[in-house]
């Protein structure tokens, strides 16, 4: 008797992947030999019942859903690899630009943000005087949170300085979609 | 016609391609969505929402990697949002549970004693096992699709396979 099929042919077997002159090999013994047929058989049913037991529907027009969804979506461009590495480049060129030149761009900078701060104050006491709200009672709030935690200075800094360009870009995309429509 | 070339097609603004390869990969994507979801709604709104979100990012697919395993990621990807969104996330090695939503009751009673054998042989199995398993019979993925999504060498991806399939069959003939 020729030497008997191994687990792996009959498992190529099952995936359909046995070249035409090996399944007639297989087929052959497997007609002299009775072990290799019940080892076939148990085989060709487990590949039966797996294609049973995993098969799956797709939804009915699930095709035609997906292009008609397309429809009213664009393709979004992609921001390029050179982008992001500029970027990435930037940023380490300024925090080591800010390291270098900290003892004389500290003061400078705080400054900045001072009479930016103030600036917004002037804006915030006029904005809330115009539509009723006594400012001096939201100064004094403010002031006792700044007395009793210094420590929340720079976030209100940066809060604030978020809020102002969410802001601005707020008008700005309000004026570009009023542009294109 | 290659996946790469339909992708630039649809850069090009000829959308039109892009059902090709919905029609190509919604097997995966559908069978996929099911074994994180197992509810057909929500695999089915999942699906699209992958297909549309693949859609939208077109322009970020690199073509080195294989389109298949690409939108398959997309899929896990969405899946999880949802079950995160939903708070009844199913653990990853549940996720491979065999189950047919598409059963009529007649198929159900006749198919129930030939299937529920199996089925529960192949959710006993080691969850490293199953989901190649899975991913090969249920979802339509080749060897190299598998390895590419599941990170592995597609030689453990066919070991694994195969060892897969040993044990259900010694354990279906016991």
């Amino acid at each position: 008797m020729k030497r008997c099929i191994t687990s792996k042919d009959f498992n190529r077997f099952l995936e359909d992947s046995l070249d035409p002159g090996s399944l007639a090999r297989l087929q052959a013994h497997c007609r002299e030999c009775r072990t290799c047929a019940g080892k076939l058989e148990s085989w060709r049913k487990l590949k039966e019942k797996l294609s049973t037991a995993t098969s799956i529907a797709i939804p009915d027009g699930f095709k035609e859903k997906v292009m008609y969804r397309i429809t009213n979506e664009r393709i979004l461009p992609v921001r390029s690899v050179e982008v992001k590495q500029g970027l990435a480049v930037a940023i380490i060129l300024t925090a080591i630009l800010y390291g270098i030149f900290r003892p004389f761009l500290g003061p400078v900078l705080s400054g900045m943000a001072s009479n930016l701060l103030k600036s917004l104050s002037v804006v915030l006491y006029n904005f809330l005087s115009a539509i009723g709200i006594d400012p001096s009672v939201l100064i004094r709030l403010f002031g006792n949170i700044m007395a009793n935690f210094q420590k929340l200075l720079p976030l209100f800094m940066v809060t604030t300085a978020l809020m102002v360009i969410a802001f601005i870009l707020l008008i700005v995309k309000g004026r570009t979609v009023r542009q294109s429509g | 016609m290659q996946d790469y070339e339909i992708v630039r097609l649809c850069l090009q603004d000829r959308t039109e391609y892009f059902e090709k390869l919905v029609d190509r990969y919604q097997k995966l994507v559908y069978s996929l969505a099911w074994t994180y979801l197992k509810d057909p709604q929500l695999a089915e709104d999942a699906s699209q929402e992958a297909f549309v979100k693949a859609y939208k990012h077109l322009a970020s697919y690199n073509p080195e990697y294989k389109f298949s395993t690409w939108i398959a990621r997309i899929t896990t990807n969405t899946c999880t949002d949802l079950l995160r969104k939903r708070k009844d996330l199913c653990p990853i090695d549940d996720a491979f549970e065999v189950i047919d939503p598409e059963d009529t009751p007649e198929q159900q009673v006749i198919g129930r004693e030939t299937k529920s054998r199996l089925e529960a042989l192949i959710n006993g199995l080691d969850p490293k096992y199953k989901q190649p398993l899975m991913l090969y019979h249920l979802s339509g993925m080749k060897y190299d699709e598998i390895a590419e999504y599941l990170d592995v060498p597609m030689s453990i991806v066919k070991n694994r396979i195969y060892r897969a399939r040993k044990m259900l069959r010694q354990a279906m003939e016991d």
